[in-house]
């Protein structure tokens, strides 16, 4: 029997985020933010202020004054060269916010101003010096292949920023108390740990004597909240050590759009050689990223890009150049889909041209150029080969009639342009694309960072599973529980996941990248099945499982060998627009999924998070449109921004073909993004008969 | 000012300011916080409560508006007959949505369901724009507040 309580919980009203701790003797923070995209800080001039305000700055950290991840180093509080418009600068503590607001537009900062980039850089000077991580990978001969190839196809394509439209902006609240023995900090973030450890530098604390704690509540757009909560915690942990009062910390909607990390939008360059067959020879590739003024994980970003590129075709030679950039716009970067998106809607965009180019039909060229054991992909010489599976395409056919519909809308609109004044022209103009993409399952940074599971069965067989990492969904807790109560033979009521304490279980790192469902999964499986063999005379028992990090370890980065991924789940996806010719807003008249993501423990949760992808690919592709103009977001875009709505969706058609491997369990949550946002564009492209290279769509394509 | 209201079924009179936000006055005043805050601009929906019947936004609703009429929140909605229908028909159909906008879905099927037992899925999509958030499936919403309305009819068909 299913345990409810949870969800019932929620249905009542009942969760309670960081907004809803109400301490009436909590102190409030308010950040002072650089209003200027880059320059160099001269002083400050002070109002006088009340007696109930303080003031902190840079120099009253009384630990390590930065965050670190990797070679980027992170000031918590800049004073010294400002790099993007709302960086924090200094906190304002007190008991009223609205003082704190007044006080802080008070405060005047001086700067020395200096020349700010915010765009990609356009030339090679302004490249090398914005230029923060560089690679190249290559396979076979390039350039000797183009000379052989019989038609070459060279295009670009961009995508843009995505807002995270996360439920509760950032935020935190630390729990002061003089007898306690820990700094108490509850945030909402992916990765506590990590919170955990920043605001214990910065305090110069042991370990112990921080414990970092999470909403009860999972939130499902928990992305957005990666890295970021560290520093807001950060913010929070100073003010209330230094004021020894309990702090409450919550950013504002607005305030969280213009100053907090985006998608890190993309420009591919992609140039293509194919041969007389139609067969791809030949891959040259330009990837960039334009990751703001922090690259947080620039470089697992910019592997999981490079490897989407090779990851789906036959294609013996390739060059892939991938670079960041740093620019001085907010940090961007992780999001669903995490750099595989950009390139696959570059890639599958691309192939979609190159197939119209030679006349074929999608799904011809698709099976002839897929990556086999005949005609391997760049990637496959690696020991594990991960093969797309070619039935996935011949299953989305199937259930869309695509091949059909594609050709009929095609002779409409050849017929349209023809004959302008006829009743199809004046009509819904309508198109239908198609697209293939994965994603891999597992952290690059895996071998630093192991995910752990400890489950104990006590005497009157309550099962507790205490884990490293953060449920992003009640359905997943469910699953784990439904796991353990199969195997244990103990009723799911007396199955507790227990909330994670961070200053008892190790770092496992940030819940990501499907290593819920694929690693905490299989570890809780694991412990079971050993408890299993546990003879019931000998309770109370327990049993711990951390990930064996082998996959991880066979990783080479620099010259892409080995396996990057404990398992890569595959998609293929079929949509069909509809635009109205005088306004050109298209609409989504249907969407069908083809998965192969292996064994699925819950159908129903599985096509929920596929079809939460989906709007959130199709937002990402239509409607969410953010940009900086000279580092700072736009006002109004704050108001219209505008995410997926039930009426821009229709109920898509989802089927599971567990066709590679039936008995993993592999991670679908980024699916839909990998395939999605190119399956629509090129159904766009039809509808219109003028290709679309940039997402998000601007109407006609302009 | 003050005003007189009646909230989740009990008469309130309090002394407010002429500025203050129904949310905050909620939130605040009342404690009643199943009502989430979550941008304050009227975008989001989140803060979505039922005043005299309709769907509000208490973000962008002064409280002094209230003033004799009825306000229910999920606090007072939630041990009612109708939100059994509702718990049960989005339990049902695995309907789980986040914890930010659950009581601004539950009262806004709520008050579908007091318009129409028989809703198309045409008009939910169509009222459930009004609540933005990432935590929703559509189809999954509309097959939960269809199944409710099953439930309802089934219930008051019993009556």
């Amino acid at each position: 029997m299913e345990d409810l309580t949870e969800i019932r919980k929620v249905l009542q009203g009942k969760s309670i985020f960081v907004g809803d701790i109400l301490d009436p003797k909590a102190l409030w923070v308010k950040v002072k933010r650089a209003t200027i995209p880059h320059g160099r800080i001269q002083g400050f001039i002070f109002p006088s202020l009340p007696p109930s305000v303080r003031i902190i700055r840079s120099k009253d950290i009384p630990g390590k004054r930065t965050m670190t991840f990797g070679r980027v180093e992170i000031p918590l509080l800049n004073e010294s060269e400002v790099q993007y418009i709302g960086e924090p600068i200094m906190l304002l503590v007190g008991p009223d916010p609205e003082v704190l607001e007044r006080i802080s537009e008070q405060i005047v900062v001086l700067y020395e101003e200096l020349p700010a980039s915010v765009d990609f850089p356009s030339d090679e000077e302004e490249q090398k010096k914005a230029i923060l991580l560089e690679k190249t990978i290559q396979r076979g001969n390039p350039d000797i292949a183009f000379e052989k190839v019989h038609t070459i196809l060279e295009r670009e394509y961009t995508t843009g920023f995505q807002e995270h439209y996360y439920s509760e902006p950032h935020g935190a609240y630390v729990h002061w108390d003089n007898e306690a023995t820990t700094l108490d900090i509850h945030t909402a973030s992916r990765w506590p740990f990590h919170v955990h450890r920043v605001v214990k530098e910065c305090l110069a604390l042991p370990w112990e004597l921080v414990s970092v704690s999470i909403p009860e509540d999972p939130d499902t757009s928990l992305d957005g909240k990666f890295w970021y909560p560290s520093l807001v915690s950060a913010h929070a942990a100073i003010a209330a050590w230094l004021t020894r009062a309990s702090i409450k910390y919550l950013y504002s909607r607005e305030e969280d759009f213009l100053f907090t990390p985006k998608r890190a939008p993309s420009i591919v360059r992609l140039k293509g050689g194919i041969d007389k067959e139609g067969k791809i020879e030949v891959l040259e590739a330009d990837l960039q990223f334009n990751m703001g003024a922090y690259p947080v994980f620039a470089e697992e970003l910019l592997d999981r890009a490079i490897y989407a590129l090779g990851a789906l075709y036959g294609c013996p030679h390739i060059r892939i150049r991938g670079r960041v950039f740093i620019s001085h716009l907010p940090p961007a970067g992780a999001f669903t889909g995490m750099g595989g998106s950009q390139s696959l809607f570059a890639l599958e965009v691309f192939s979609d041209e190159i197939r119209q180019l030679l006349g074929s039909s999608p799904i011809e060229w698709k099976a002839l150029n897929l990556a086999s054991k005949q005609r391997p992909s760049p990637w496959m010489a690696n020991r594990k080969p991960f093969t797309p599976p070619v039935n996935l395409l011949f299953a989305v056919q199937k259930a869309s009639d695509f091949e059909r519909r594609h050709a009929a809308l095609e002779l409409l609109r050849k017929h349209r342009e023809q004959n302008p004044e006829s009743s199809e022209a004046t009509e819904y103009w309508e198109g239908i694309g198609i697209a293939l993409g994965g994603q891999g399952a597992g952290f690059f940074l895996d071998r630093e960072h192991r995910a752990k599971v400890e489950l104990r069965i006590t005497k009157d067989r309550r099962v507790f599973i205490h884990t490293s990492a953060v449920p992003g969904s009640y359905a997943l807790k469910s699953i784990w529980k439904k796991i353990a109560s199969q195997s244990l033979g103990v009723p799911q009521s007396d199955i507790v996941v227990e909330p994670i304490r961070t200053n008892y279980t190790q770092d496992g790192g940030p819940s990501i990248f499907s290593r819920n469902i694929t690693l905490i999964t299989k570890l809780i499986e694991q412990c079971c099945s050993q408890l299993k063999k546990n003879p019931p005379e000998n309770l109370p028992a327990q049993v711990v499982k951390s990930l064996d990090p082998r996959y991880a370890r066979s990783w080479n980065r620099d010259e892409f060998l080995g396996n990057p991924f404990t398992a890569i789940s595959w998609a293929a996806a079929v949509v069909e627009v509809k635009i109205d010719p005088l306004s050109l807003t298209p609409k989504i008249e249907h969407v069908w999924m083809s998965v192969d993501a292996g064994r699925i423990l819950d159908e129903k949760e599985a096509r929920r998070t596929i079809e939460l992808g989906i709007a959130q690919a199709v937002g990402w592709t239509l409607l969410e449109h953010v940009f900086y103009v000279e580092g700072r977001i736009p006002h109004p875009l704050f108001w219209n921004y505008r995410i997926c709505s039930p009426v821009d969706l229709p109920t898509p058609y989802i089927e599971f073909l567990p066709i590679d491997d039936h008995r993993s369990v592999k991670g679908l949550g980024e699916l839909a993004l990998a395939v999605i946002p190119a399956a629509l564009v090129n159904a766009l492209s039809q509808a219109l008969g003028k290709r679309i290279r940039a997402i998000p769509y601007r109407e006609g394509g302009s | 000012m003050v005003i007189t209201l009646d909230l989740n079924g009990k008469e309130e009179t309090l002394d407010i300011d002429p500025s203050l936000r129904l949310i905050h006055l909620l939130r605040y005043t009342f404690g009643l916080l199943g009502t989430k805050e979550g941008c304050l601009h009227g975008h989001c929906g989140y803060c979505q409560v039922l005043l005299n019947d309709q769907m509000v936004l208490s973000c962008l609703t002064p409280a002094f508006y209230t003033h004799k009429g009825k306000v229910l929140t999920i606090e007072g909605f939630r041990g009612t007959p109708e939100y059994y229908d509702i718990e049960k028909g989005f339990l049902e159909v695995q309907y789980t949505p986040c914890g930010s906008c659950a009581s601004a879905r539950v009262l806004l099927t709520h008050a579908i369901l007091q318009e129409t037992l028989h809703p198309t899925e045409q008009a939910i999509r169509k009222r459930f724009t009004a609540i933005l958030c990432r935590c929703t499936d559509p189809s999954r919403l509309v097959e939960a507040v269809q199944r409710t309305a099953a439930i309802r009819r089934h219930r008051q068909h019993a009556v």
